[in-house]
């Protein structure tokens, strides 16, 4: 999982696309399903290796990068046969990129605009200060653009509105400053960062593990020679429901057919600290305590663990299902449930897997460039709701968790059209 | 300065839910066509925090496919979600905090304070879990320890003690669970007895949906972890007990009939027409 410092960004599923907001979307936008609005023509939707089928576009992602002067868009395509889910063959990344024009003209050496917090322009917010989510025609003329610096933002504007006539091209300055930055620099102040979750926390489930570290104790039963004719019991109900059954159902889809999901665009936000305050039924259920057993527990003695044995001491909390994994998962992800992508490209950043990561899952060099790769982002299960192919019932593809891989150096050679990165897929545990 | 950084966030919400439309990474958001006060479906604070399944289960059982949790509970199919139980038993689920304590760990820099919870929850009618988490803050504790629990939870089978009248009220066999040193022993009773425990068994029995009982406990039943850890044991072993109507098996499997069809069409054909062939003679 994505260790405590990383700022991690969550993709959410926002309106869908029509054809009356269709011009919206080009390569610089994200979004889910649709097709893929590609930087360079010329590109090609891949194959599926396995059954020949034309995949279908999972997400688009517009994700340039810090000091570079590139637009840069990831492509992530499935192949939605049933045999293919959760297949390593059946995902695949392209990465697409194209010179940014305004970016190269702007922009500065990568050691004057830092990533660190240190360096922003104060008179940058003073700027933003009365952009209150206007329309276009805002005195900055940079309605929308949170990022205040680039004006290659603007240019952006221009090159999707024909005629546009926009004449305020603010030459902003070229300290790039993002929210994100600020949100970082108001954490470690206000010191929000929890700890790492590992050190010194151990707990135990109703069901203690045998042999774990914890020391939990494990409980067991037995039942008793049989009774007299005293015990009666009934029969319990019957179930009607084949669920193994509704495991292997998917949506009926013509084979070979071309499958397009129905398009929504993606926004993006920072994901939320972990919340430690009490909620109303948390405060209530310790009051009771509290007034029922007299105990303030904040003043008791701590309890003597003398043997190791006693309640006074740790247990690791493993749940009944034993899926340590998930129940992690699970937990991050309950930070922000409507999640379904997990942005972190920062150094030393991993992806919160469903299953122990093999050695071959890890992906250690480009094919290109030869370069070490970076995990950039990830997409979460609950995207699966929201795959829909327009006319057929059901769900189309299911996956566990997807993670991407990325070169780290972004390697590019300007003739270059597409490049692949690689996807490493995770179903669930059953 | 913070303030001023908080009232800029929310201000701008280029959509319903007050994020950054278009890209990611520190220089992409805000980048992008993002344009849009995006309606969204069902914006708003309450729907942040819906549940979102993560599993094929938890996905089933939000479309409403499978009926009850006895049906998950028959086919042993891990339950990895707690809101699969919320689903089916929430307005009836009670949890209650059974202890809270603070431990200690012994570190380099001193000794660390944690609190430790002990949550039980149950219907009242059948079903109960326990849970038990270790954690910086009480709330993070309790938290943790509802979710334990509400994942831990397992059916109880009661019976009748005699005659078969009314509804079921006690255990349906002597039924042995042990945790640690402790042993706890719960023996089915006549209608009327009520539960005859210490509290702490008590409680949980009377959270089963178990009316009658007599238990008897041996050991160290002051650590009440394994107190209720054994009671908890013994309350689930009740489904493991095989009375002869559990005897035949429920099979959803084909008959060998549908399964080998085609077998049976093909081979079929050459004895009928071997037959026909001996007739002639």
């Amino acid at each position: 999982m994505a260790s405590k410092p990383h700022q991690v960004l969550l993709g959410f599923v926002d309106e869908q696309i029509t054809s009356r907001n269709q011009q919206m979307a080009n390569f610089s936008i994200s979004k889910i399903g649709g097709i893929p609005d590609w930087c360079i023509s010329g590109c090609e939707i891949p194959i599926c290796k396995r059954c020949g089928r034309r995949q279908s576009l999972v997400v688009q992602v517009y994700s340039p990068l810090e000091g570079a002067v590139h637009h840069r868009t990831l492509y992530v395509f499935a192949c939605v046969t049933q045999e293919c889910w959760n297949r390593q063959h059946s995902w695949t990344c392209l990465r697409s990129q194209v010179l940014d024009l305004a970016a190269v003209r702007t922009s500065v050496p990568p050691s004057k605009c830092p990533p660190s917090v240190s360096s922003y322009g104060g008179e940058s917010w003073f700027q933003d200060e009365h952009d209150w989510g206007g329309n276009d025609n805002d005195g900055n003329g940079n309605a929308d653009n949170y990022n205040l610096a680039s004006s290659s933002q603007l240019y952006l504007d221009n090159m999707a509105k024909t005629g546009g006539g926009r004449s305020n091209l603010n030459n902003m300055n070229s300290n790039t400053t993002s929210i994100t930055e600020v949100a970082q620099k108001m954490e470690s102040k206000l010191n929000i960062i929890e700890d790492d979750a590992n050190a010194n926390e151990a707990v135990c489930g109703a069901v203690g593990i045998v042999g774990c570290e914890g020391e939990g104790v494990e409980a067991t039963a037995v039942i008793e020679g049989p009774e007299g004719d005293m015990i009666a019991v009934d029969t319990p109900e019957q179930p009607t429901t084949d669920i193994p059954a509704l495991f292997q159902e998917a949506a009926q889809i013509d084979a070979n057919a071309d499958v397009t999901f129905s398009p929504f665009f993606m926004v993006s936000d920072v994901e939320p600290p972990e919340d430690v305050a009490f909620s109303e039924h948390e405060r209530e259920l310790l009051l009771r305590y509290t007034h029922t057993t007299g105990h303030d527990f904040r003043e008791e003695e701590i309890a003597a663990g003398a043997d190791g044995k006693g309640d006074g001491v740790y247990e690791k909390d493993i749940a009944i299902h034993g899926d340590v994994l998930l129940h992690k998962f699970k937990k991050r992800i309950s930070r922000s449930p409507q999640q379904i992508l997990r942005y972190c490209r920062e150094e030393g950043a991993s992806p919160l897997w469903l299953r122990p990561p093999g050695a071959s899952d890890v992906a250690t060099k480009c094919p290109c460039c030869g370069g070490s790769m970076v995990f950039e982002m990830q997409i979460t299960p609950q995207l699966v709701l929201h795959l829909r192919v327009p006319g057929v019932q059901g769900t189309p593809l299911e996956f566990g968790s997807v993670a991407v891989f990325t070169c780290s150096a972004s390697c590019w050679n300007e003739k270059d059209i597409v490049k692949q990165e690689a996807i490493v897929v995770q179903c669930e545990v059953i | 300065m913070p303030t001023k950084i908080k009232v800029v966030l929310m201000a701008d919400s280029g959509s319903g839910r007050g994020g950054f439309r278009g890209g990611f990474g520190t220089r992409g958001r805000g980048r992008g066509r993002g344009r849009g006060r995006g309606r969204g479906r069902g914006r708003g604070k309450e729907n942040e925090k819906e549940w979102v399944p993560i599993t094929k289960l938890g996905r089933l059982v939000k479309d409403g496919k499978i009926r009850s949790l006895e049906e998950i509970y028959l086919f042993s199919l891990p339950i990895k979600e707690f809101e699969i139980i919320d689903f089916f038993l929430a307005p009836q689920l009670k949890d209650e905090v059974l202890k809270i304590m603070p431990v200690q760990k012994q570190t380099r820099a001193g000794q660390r304070t944690r609190f430790k919870a002990f949550v039980a929850i149950g219907d009242f009618n059948g079903h109960i879990g326990l849970g038990v988490k270790c954690s910086k803050e009480v709330a993070t504790a309790i938290r943790g320890a509802i979710i334990l629990a509400k994942l831990s939870i397992v059916p109880v089978r009661r019976g009748y003690w005699g005659n078969k009248i009314g509804k079921p009220h006690t255990v349906p066999c002597k039924v042995t669970g042990k945790c640690g040193s402790v042993l706890v022993r719960l023996i089915p009773a006549p209608r009327g007895t009520s539960i005859v425990a210490a509290s702490v068994p008590k409680k949980l029995l009377q959270m089963a949906g178990i009316e009658d009982c007599y238990t008897s406990a041996r050991g160290q039943t002051a650590t009440l972890g394994n107190f209720a850890k054994a009671t908890y044991a013994a309350i689930a072993k009740t489904y493991a007990y095989l009375t002869p109507d559990l005897w035949k098996e429920t099979v959803f499997t084909k008959s060998p009939y549908q399964e080998f069809t085609d077998y049976l069409a093909k081979y079929h054909k050459i004895s009928s027409e071997q037959r026909q062939e001996t007739k002639l003679y």
